[in-house]
């Protein structure tokens, strides 16, 4: 019995039926709405904002390039995350026979992301936050050792990770988007949290004796 | 219960806090939890892993993404039909495709060409009828159809008043069916055609319920009577009548464009006719050229912007003394000059730039990389600390490492920084001047080459500080009345225009009555609400309606860039916060090898500008309404109109560590 169709998925489905048809503006719907969390992910599967950028305008691209072709078997959704993704663990795969000799991106990224920057201090100065800024600076502390660890974590393992406890899919989709079995996903994504764990021992470690 | 089956029962874990579980293996998996306060334990230890992750920030794509998608669509596209091949697989942002790089450098010469050969079109056209649709037979082939030199079978059809060129031999359009848009006619179309509005503000686009993109007419692209087709807006009225021409230069026959109007040509995408014509689709292109196999040429220019542009080079010429011909003069000021204007346009026009440049060996990326890092010291370009690491790293030293430690090495190099429009024109403009033959340059904007050539003179002679002879002068009012009258200018340009047209006033009294009252203080509303179509009534002095030197607007999508800067009933614009903090003082030079930047930079030409004499009179002085007396007293520029410039340097041929093993 086939899974019922979503009101997201409907709509997802009319829009790229219009882009199958030429129009265009549907496609900027579909780019409107998911871009933000294809960016996401690519951002927390390569930990570079620019180059998360750059990862997603291809995502996009390939996708409109190849949405003659899309079968509505699954949604629009998925198949966009399937392909950055794929594109993601491409691209790591990539950058890793090369060494780069000119500095970690973090610091590009932390130079150029000046509105990061104020938002920041906007943050840590608004009302809608009432931390202490120790709080605060711990906790993009521990922020950091997450992302770290994350960035650690093999490729496969992570985008399990970033799929389900970032994006929130469920593991139907993420077997979907991964092109494995649900059980893959299922035995990923504990080896994924497994492996987090021994990694942020120190953060958990302190989170149980604080509590 | 054994290691083993503790160690299976746990496996489930990440399963049962996601209730991914069956309601068998969950029954199990809570007897455990029940039985085993360590595999509690060990549950909120993964339930809190899982929340960290959950918890860490959430990006949000950059706000112009939109429009970088369909950028990057509408070059690829171009990067087919220009002969570059896109790539099948992902590429690293940092590593540029070099068949994308050579492609857009391909363009940049295809667009260069076009104009030398619209204007000897033109020339041509004076000495014949003017409308060339009527010309001799050697100016215009009879036949319906004919074999291009190329090989392909051209076919001219008449429909409905419209005029197709086919390509027979197009190989791109097996598949390709009326119905059936190209990716890029769609980018077109989503990127504000008549069709499908962009609205940027609400990140959304808007359709007109049962528009379709073959309802609509194509961009600068030949139209048919307005009668045959209602128009939808003023913009798309004023590109009917967009006619071609053919030509025979010397053994190449050309097909060009003449279009009524200058915004039909500055609207229309030339990467996006270059593309289609390329392909030889019938998509109503209004120019095609098959002349040679190897080249496509294309000349977009209406007739007043191409004598403009002649009488420029003209005058340019007669300065230099030179004793060439016209021509001559002409054909090599296009082919030498034009890309390096285009350059300078697209800093001028831009707020974010990226440029790259490919050198044939590491030898040539070291030599361009100091080039870059001479100038900047040379002319204190603001936030110059913004360079990245990987310049401030030395470029030998790092190849040296590379070749150490036996493993390739990244050999791009990346600049970053913010400048003042014609601070990072003189940079790009320089190095363009400088690049070698074998080094490649190219914007990787594409919509860079969308824009209008005459646009590129503007700027040309905006920066140059020396321009007080009377050819100089004229030619830079009458651009600056241009732009005074372009009513979709942002309110940056337009004080700029209004604050050179001031001071030249200033100098010349005689020329203050006849100019014309700045639009910026009397617009009646933002200029981002305008629609394309709609022009401001200025109330001074009548403006002519097609200023002969003529200002392409900038693309509308600027303008929510631009959100809140409103004009108020005094013309001035609300204070805002500037994007970044303004740095004055000269960056410091943290890098290594300081000695030999500044021993370059003394080599340099003197063309090379510092930050004040790359600096307009208008540039110099603040913007957005302020008067011309406000100008005197604070000749700061606005931090608003930064302009960020990447730079990416890389070689075609990286230096691997296999190669040569240091000790």
């Amino acid at each position: 019995m086939p899974a019922p169709v979503t009101a997201i998925q409907f709509e997802d489905a009319l829009l790229v039926e219009q882009c199958q048809q030429g129009d265009m503006a549907a496609f900027g719907q579909l780019v409107a709405k998911y871009q933000d969390k294809v960016y996401n992910t690519c951002w927390r599967m390569i930990g570079n904002r620019e180059d998360a950028a750059d990862l997603t305008q291809e995502a996009f691209c390939k996708a409109l390039a190849a949405i003659g072709s899309f079968q509505r078997r699954g949604g629009f959704y998925t198949w966009v995350f399937r392909i950055a993704v794929n594109l993601t663990i491409s691209y790591r795969q990539r950058a890793r026979r090369t060494v780069n000799l000119s500095g970690s991106d973090d610091d590009e990224d932390s130079v150029l992301s000046l509105e990061n920057q104020a938002a920041g201090l906007m943050r840590r100065t608004g009302r809608d936050n009432p931390a202490s800024p120790e709080v605060d600076a711990h906790g993009r502390e521990v922020q950091a050792l997450v992302a770290q660890a994350l960035d650690g974590l093999e490729d496969e393992y992570r985008a399990a990770v970033v799929l389900r406890d970032i994006e929130g899919f469920d593991y139907g989709e993420i077997a979907e988007i991964l092109d494995v079995a649900p059980g893959t996903v299922k035995s990923r994504l504990h080896r994924g949290r497994m492996a987090l764990r021994e990694r942020l021992r120190t953060v958990l470690d302190v989170a149980e004796r604080d509590a | 219960m054994t290691p083993d089956e503790t160690r299976q029962i746990e496996s489930h874990f990440s399963a049962y806090l996601d209730g991914e579980l069956d309601e068998a293996t969950r029954a199990a998996v809570e007897a455990h939890l029940v039985a085993s306060p360590e595999a509690r334990r060990r549950l909120e230890e993964l339930r809190r892993v899982a929340s960290l992750v959950g918890g860490l920030p959430r990006g949000e794509a950059p706000e112009d993404m939109s429009d970088a998608i369909f950028a990057r669509l509408e070059r690829e596209e171009l990067m087919a039909g220009a002969g570059g091949v896109p790539s099948a697989s992902p590429t690293p942002p940092g590593a540029l495709n070099f068949g994308r790089l050579v492609g857009a450098a391909a363009v940049l010469m295809v667009a260069g060409l076009a104009s030398y050969l619209a204007i000897d079109a033109v020339q041509e056209s004076r000495r014949a009828p003017l409308q060339i649709a009527d010309a001799g037979p050697d100016a215009r082939p009879k036949h319906k159809s004919e074999r291009t030199r190329g090989g392909g079978l051209r076919e001219e059809s008449r429909d409905s008043g419209e005029k197709a060129v086919h390509d027979k031999k197009a190989p791109h359009d097996k598949n390709a069916s009326p119905g059936s848009p190209s990716p890029l006619e769609r980018t077109e179309m989503a990127k504000g055609g008549v069709a499908g509005k962009w609205d940027k503000t609400r990140r959304s686009a808007v359709a007109p319920a049962g528009r379709q993109l073959a309802d609509r007419p194509s961009r600068g692209t030949k139209q048919s009577p307005p009668t045959a087709k209602p128009m939808d807006d003023g913009a798309t009225a004023m590109k009917a009548g967009a006619k071609s021409e053919a030509v025979r230069i010397g053994e190449r026959e050309v097909l060009a464009l003449k279009a009524k109007s200058l915004d039909a040509v500055s609207t229309a995408p030339s990467a996006v006719v270059v593309r289609k014509l390329a392909r030889g689709r019938p998509t109503g292109a209004p120019a095609v050229v098959k002349a040679d196999a190897p080249a496509t040429r294309v000349a977009m220019l209406d007739k007043e912007t191409v004598e403009a542009k002649r009488d420029v080079l003209q005058a340019q010429r007669r300065r230099s003394g030179k004793g060439k011909s016209d021509q001559d003069e002409i054909a090599e000021r296009l082919r030498k000059g034009m890309t390096v204007a285009d350059l300078e346009t697209a800093a001028l026009d831009h707020e974010r730039i990226r440029l790259s440049l490919t050198a044939p060996d590491a030898d040539e990326q070291t030599d361009m990389a100091w080039a870059i890092r001479a100038f900047l010291v040379r002319s204190e370009i603001q936030d110059a600390g913004l360079l990245d690491k990987s310049a401030k790293l030395d470029v030998g030293r790092r190849f040296y490492l590379a070749r150490r430690s036996g493993r390739d090495a990244s050999s791009v190099d990346r600049f970053v920084l913010r400048g003042t429009p014609a601070q990072v024109a003189g940079l790009v403009g320089e190095l363009g001047r400088r690049a070698p033959r074998d080094v490649r340059v190219a914007l990787a904007t594409p919509t860079i080459l969308a824009e209008g050539w005459d646009r590129a003179n503007v700027a040309a002679k905006m920066l140059k500080p020396d321009q007080t002879d009377r050819d100089g002068q004229a030619e830079v009012q009458r651009a600056a009345r241009a732009i005074a009258s372009e009513p979709r200018l942002n309110l940056g340009q337009r004080a700029e225009a209004i604050d050179l047209r001031d001071s030249l006033a200033r100098t010349a009294p005689e020329a203050k009555a006849k100019a014309p009252a700045p639009q910026a203080e009397a617009l009646p509303m933002p200029v981002q609400q305008r629609s394309l179509g709609e022009t401001a009534e200025p109330e001074g002095p009548a403006m002519p309606t097609r200023p002969k030197f003529g200002f392409a607007a900038r693309p509308a999508k600027s303008a929510p860039k631009r959100a809140g800067s409103r004009v108020t009933a005094k013309g001035a614009p609300p204070a805002r916060a500037p994007k970044a903090p303004a740095r004055t003082k000269r960056a410091p030079a943290r890098h290594a090898g300081l000695a030999a930047n500044q021993a370059i930079t003394r080599s340099l030409p003197s063309s090379v500008p510092t930050s004040r004499q790359a600096q307009p009179k208008a540039a110099q002085a603040p913007r957005r309404g302020r008067t011309a007396t406000q100008a005197t007293t604070r000749p700061t520029p606005d931090h608003e109109d930064l302009v960020t410039l990447v730079i990416t340097l890389e070689t075609t041929q990286p230096v691997r560590g296999t190669e040569q093993k240091l000790p």
